[in-house]
């Protein structure tokens, strides 16, 4: 680390810890086998899939309401009227991501690569750690040249697809 | 899922037999009981990425060559070296022609705009308070205009040619740009003092 920064690289650094702290680590951020004393979906914000059969209460944020009443309890905010607690209830955490792309009619493959984090819980009821563990899958895909139903490529935890 | 882009993506310029596609990443795996260990379950900092054995195209905007708002054709003319190569779906997208991926929290730089660099021209206020009449006023104003006229020449050469209504936006910019810069000229060239 240069002893004096530019400002592009004191801004890259702050975006860069903004990110670990929401999302978690990254390509180029953080421990790809860090160790959270605490479940991975309480430690971060955003940028975790829930699973499509999950339960409701599992995959929803059932904290958002206990969060909001203990931020009026604390008495910084000025606004008294309480937030309306509706809104945050019905939040369901995504069970899927995608991307639409444009391809000029000589393309024939697509490589599709998926990285995403496990994590496993270790430790007894009292400690709880959880540990990280980098994965990766490229899955080679080839465009049909017509309109295409859904193509699914199953990976032994997690599943890439094409579908319409 | 692949589709042809149809006729309208025929008028906004892509070449016949582009198609979209569209490529999700699922979460199928079985939710663990257990609350306590139901994040075993889940995929964290999930990215996908995607490459192709040719560039990608690029998303035509067509919503301000459609549009008849005035600001959307300005944004259009503007902004028609802008590419968009990916939309996401539940997260945003990030990339290029040759590779595109999610991303959960996107960047964006807004780029400064810096005044042009004018030779001969008098802009501190402290010497045009100090003008002494018109013909020093002339002397020290008047090459903004001669910079501008110049400014406006050149911008005339990177009018596009098509499609006709972006030819139609710049060449209405330019022209109201030649609008203001007589006006200057005749206001100073006529005479009138600038106080």
């Amino acid at each position: 680390m240069p002893l004096q920064m530019t400002a592009a690289q004191v801004r890259r650094k702050l975006v860069g810890a903004l990110k670990l702290d929401l999302v978690g680590p990254g390509e180029e951020l953080g421990d790809p086998v860090e160790v959270l004393p605490q479940s991975p979906w309480r430690w971060y914000l955003t940028g975790f899939l829930a699973p499509l059969d999950a339960a409701p209460e599992q995959r929803g944020n059932v904290d958002a309401d206990d969060e909001l009443s203990l931020a009026g309890e604390a008495g910084l905010d000025d606004d008294l009227t309480p937030e309306p607690a509706a809104a945050s209830k019905q939040r369901f955490f995504p069970s899927s991501i995608g991307l639409s792309i444009l391809l000029p009619p000589e393309t024939k493959m697509l490589k599709v690569r998926v990285r995403w984090g496990d994590y496993r819980r270790d430790g007894d009821e009292r400690s709880e750690t959880w540990r990280r563990r980098p994965r990766e899958e490229v899955v080679p895909l080839a465009v049909p040249e017509r309109l295409a139903r859904a193509q699914e490529y199953k990976s032994p935890e997690v599943t890439a697809c094409a579908s319409p | 899922m692949v589709q042809p882009v149809g006729g309208f993506g025929l008028q906004a310029g892509l070449a016949a037999g582009s198609r979209t596609v569209s490529v999700f990443l699922v979460n199928r795996r079985t939710p663990r009981e257990l609350d306590s260990l139901k994040d075993e379950s889940f995929a964290f900092q999930t990215e996908l990425e995607l490459h192709a054995d040719t560039p990608f195209l690029s998303r035509p905007d067509a919503r301000g060559l459609l549009s008849d708002e005035w600001d959307e054709n300005v944004a259009d003319l503007q902004y028609r070296d802008v590419g968009e190569y990916a939309v996401g779906h539940n997260v945003a997208a990030d990339g290029d022609a040759t590779c595109v991926r999610t991303c959960w929290i996107p960047e964006a730089q807004v780029e400064r705009v810096a005044p042009a660099e004018m030779r001969d021209v008098t802009l501190r206020m402290d010497e045009l308070a100090a003008l002494q009449d018109g013909a020093d006023a002339r002397a020290k104003l008047m090459p903004l205009v001669e910079r501008y006229r110049e400014w406006i020449r050149g911008q005339q050469a990177l009018v596009p040619d098509t499609p006709a209504k972006r030819q139609a936006t710049g060449t209405d910019l330019l022209n109201r740009a030649g609008v203001v810069m007589l006006r200057r000229f005749c206001k100073s060239g006529g005479g009138h003092d600038i106080s």
